[in-house]
């Protein structure tokens, strides 16, 4: 049972039945309402990035005959809404009629996708237990299947009995699930009915947290911790890859090139105990899919950059809007390109070779760095990405040249992702500790910021290029070129304003306290800033 | 007839469970239980309501009447849990509710019955007290000096948590041991299976059973109860205090 809520899941064996079950709790002095049984089909639905069952939630269109019904059930219980429109739907806002409220806020302004389809038979009873606490129990046999695939030959393959708090003393629901667990040993399950489908199905449940077996530790040996998170990133490519296939979201495709850009990270930093050759060759295959990956999340951004700018500069702005019309036009074969890249035998090859590397044994007897664990060899690692972001960094003034900003921002980056690989390892859930949490915080917002100011660089010349082009291939009427102007002074204010923030931002992460706090995780003490030359107050 | 005997389960309620399995599969026609039902353990609440479903006839142990003894002053139940003799049954008392205080205020100091033809006397600790012990090395002498005037064929007793059966001054003694805490080093649960095939004959096993300590410390530590440590029940031994 989930300690923290009001919840508990239990495995349900074939050789209990549901008599059983209310006999042995009525012996117990519970006492059991009459059993209500129904049959019906529900179709889950999630955000991309699980935001309903991070907050407790699961919403479900509940088929029963001919009528359906959005069913959301979280820790306050249980709501419905009506249901219009067909039930197998592609995406759904979550402003759609019939959406309890709760959900709606939860999701926030993202889309709902259906994540898993059940066919379930299910008894229910209100169960009062002897210190006077209201209980439901749930026993529900389900099949399960994707929310376009067909059901699976046999009937109820999977169980599961759901026990829930109604109102009362929340030691009612212990002595339930002890009893539960202890009298009937029934099996206590970690999910619910959406969660169990998902991974009898082979679905990575969107946002799940990283499985307890990939975790860092800080006594891992590094060959292992680099083990672990190549498998976190393949994890989280397969997750994404269905959602970026079937273009349902941008956000499917935007995780799907940041696991790839993680995963090259660290094959770049684990390099000397995962094999240097065979994370040479993994690198080049994941640079392979990058290239599709960028071009279409780049045409993502921009094309709702130039959509937002024709909005704001009102009748000089058409401009923006014919270019945001051709970069739609070429985000068509841009896709398909992805598309027939994922389904690629390369892609397929590349992603059983990260997901056997993952599973692979470290070394029985290893060599030099293998051995050491993360505790040892990590702070050191860290502080090697850092020294080269400080001595580029170091460097770059007002007018350094974006080229060497964009440098910075890559180096940045093999930081930001060296240290967040480690981030749990050091990190004591207990006391909520976490000693690289402002590290990473004063990284991410100069990355930010970087990452902005490359964007409108890149933005300048891209238009540019495109108009010109579309000039040459009669899209455009020459004399319209003139309209351009105002558009690249955007991209231009942008990146000047984004270059005066820099210095302030280096300053916040170059300074003694942080250097200190990375020291302690037992790095090699960072050298103090050389005569003249004054961190806190960078040159940038 | 046969008669499982069972004692010292401190709110063991996993152990419990095993014990009364076992004793279903022994065919057992009644299951006595030898007292200390409560305290030192997880689940007080929970074996009190398996015992009153399964009809285990139980007497008081030295644990549950120090319960009792103090639910007659429920205002100082919370003070009395930061004192630490206190602690192990002020939060047993605290952990029970209103049905189960009831059914272990009802419960008699010992049972006397007989079968078989053969008078069975159970009490917790010796015929003398609660708190007194009958270990393995009792000698006959000692053993007239507890029992007094009173002479049964089966003297059955637990409190020491170490299990054994001896035949004494002509007295068969068994001592079931502990189902929920053993202290004798040994982390499995017992009990004693006793057969009486009549003209006052008996014949006693001890039985050893392992039960799931996983989830017994895991609710241990989430409810936070007193008087036990998680490694107590690994190693079938008591910690000393440092």
């Amino acid at each position: 049972m989930n300690p923290a809520s009001n919840v508990g899941w239990f495995g349900l064996p074939a050789g209990i039945s549901w008599s059983r079950l209310l006999q042995t709790l009525r012996r117990a002095g519970y006492l059991a309402g009459p059993p209500a049984i129904s049959r019906y089909e529900c179709l889950f639905v999630e955000t991309q990035d699980g935001r309903l069952a991070k907050g407790g939630c699961r919403l479900s269109v509940r088929r029963t005959g001919a009528s359906a019904a959005w069913h959301l059930s979280g820790p306050d219980g249980e709501s419905e809404g009506p249901f219009q429109g067909e039930v197998s739907f592609q995406s759904l806002s979550p402003d759609a009629a019939g959406v309890p409220p709760a959900a709606r806020e939860l999701a926030a302004d993202r889309l709902l996708f259906p994540l898993v389809r059940l066919r379930v038979f299910a008894w229910q009873a209100a169960l009062q237990s002897p210190s006077e606490g209201a209980l439901a129990l749930l026993a529900e046999r389900f099949s399960a299947a994707l929310p376009q695939g067909s059901w699976p030959k046999g009937v109820w393959p999977h169980s599961l009995l759901t026990v829930r708090l109604i109102e009362g003393n929340p030691d009612a629901l212990l002595h339930l699930t002890t009893y539960l667990r202890d009298r009937l040993g029934l099996p206590a399950s970690p999910v619910d009915a959406c969660s169990a489908a998902a991974q009898a199905l082979g679905l990575a449940e969107p946002g799940a947290p990283v499985p307890g077996h990939l975790r860092v530790r800080r006594e891992d040996a590094l060959a292992m911790a680099g083990r672990k998170v190549v498998g976190q990133q393949a994890q989280k490519m397969r997750a994404n890859v269905r959602g970026t296939l079937e273009d349902l979201d941008p956000e499917y495709l935007h995780d799907l090139r940041v696991a790839t850009r993680r995963l090259r990270s660290a094959l770049r930093l684990f390099a000397d105990v995962l094999g240097p050759k065979r994370c040479v060759f993994l690198r080049e295959e994941l640079n392979g899919i990058g290239r599709p990956l960028g071009a279409v999340r780049d045409l993502d951004v921009f094309i709702p950059n130039l959509q937002a700018q024709a909005q704001r500069l009102g009748g000089g702005g058409a401009i923006a809007g014919l270019l945001a019309e051709e970069l739609g036009r070429q985000r068509l074969p841009a896709r398909e390109a992805l598309a027939a890249a994922l389904a690629s035998r390369r892609f397929l090859s590349l992603m059983r070779r990260l997901e056997a590397l993952a599973s692979s044994p470290p070394p029985r007897h290893p060599r030099g760095a293998q051995g050491a664990s993360v505790s040892e060899a990590a702070p050191a690692l860290i502080w090697k990405a850092q020294k080269r972001v400080l001595r580029l960094g170091r460097t770059i003034g007002p007018d350094s040249p974006a080229a060497d900003l964009h440098r910075l921002r890559i180096l940045f980056k093999r930081l930001r992702y060296a240290s967040e690989f480690f981030r749990e390892a050091f990190a004591d859930p207990a006391s909520g500790r976490d000693p690289l949490a402002d590290y990473i915080e004063a990284m991410v917002r100069f990355q930010d910021c970087l990452g902005e100011h490359q964007d409108a660089v890149v933005a300048m010349t891209r238009i540019q290029n495109l108009a010109t082009d579309m000039v040459q291939r009669g899209g455009l009427a020459p004399e319209r070129l003139l309209d351009l102007g105002g558009l690249i002074q955007v991209q231009r204010e942008i990146a000047r304003e984004r270059r005066g923030r820099l210095a302030k931002l280096w300053a916040r992460f170059d300074r003694p306290s942080v250097r200190k706090r990375l020291a302690a995780l037992g790095a090699e003490a960072p050298p103090a800033p050389k005569a003249g030359e004054s961190s806190e107050s960078a040159s940038v | 007839m046969r008669i499982v005997f069972l004692s010292d389960i401190h709110g063991n309620f996993p152990a419990l469970c095993r014990a009364l399995e076992l004793a279903r599969r022994n065919r057992a026609d009644r299951v006595v239980c030898a007292g200390d039902i409560v305290g030192h353990g997880p689940h007080p609440t929970e074996v009190v309501r398996l015992l009153v479903e399964q009809r285990v006839e139980a007497i008081l142990g030295n644990v549950d009447r120090k319960v009792l003894g103090l639910l007659q002053v429920p205002k100082k139940l919370k003070k009395r849990l930061g004192k630490k003799a206190h602690a192990p049954a002020a939060w047993a008392a605290l952990a029970l509710g209103d049905a189960e205080r009831a059914w272990l205020g009802g419960l008699p100091k010992e049972l006397r019955f007989s079968a078989g033809a053969a008078n069975v006397w159970v009490v917790h600790g010796s015929p003398r007290s609660d708190t007194d012990y009958i270990y393995p090395s009792i000698t006959a002498q000692a053993l007239v000096l507890k029992l007094g005037e009173v002479r049964p064929h089966v003297l059955v007793c637990g409190h020491s948590h170490i299990p054994f059966t001896k035949r004494v001054a002509g007295v068969r003694v068994v001592n079931c041991g502990s189902v929920g805490r053993p202290l004798d080093g040994d982390s499995r649960g017992a009990l004693a299976v006793c057969d009486f095939p009549g003209k006052g004959q008996v014949n006693c096993r001890l039985v050893r059973f392992v039960y799931p300590l996983d989830p017994l410390i895991a609710d241990l530590q989430a409810r936070g109860a007193r008087g036990v440590r998680p490694q107590d029940y690994r190693t079938g031994t008591k910690t000393k205090d440092e």
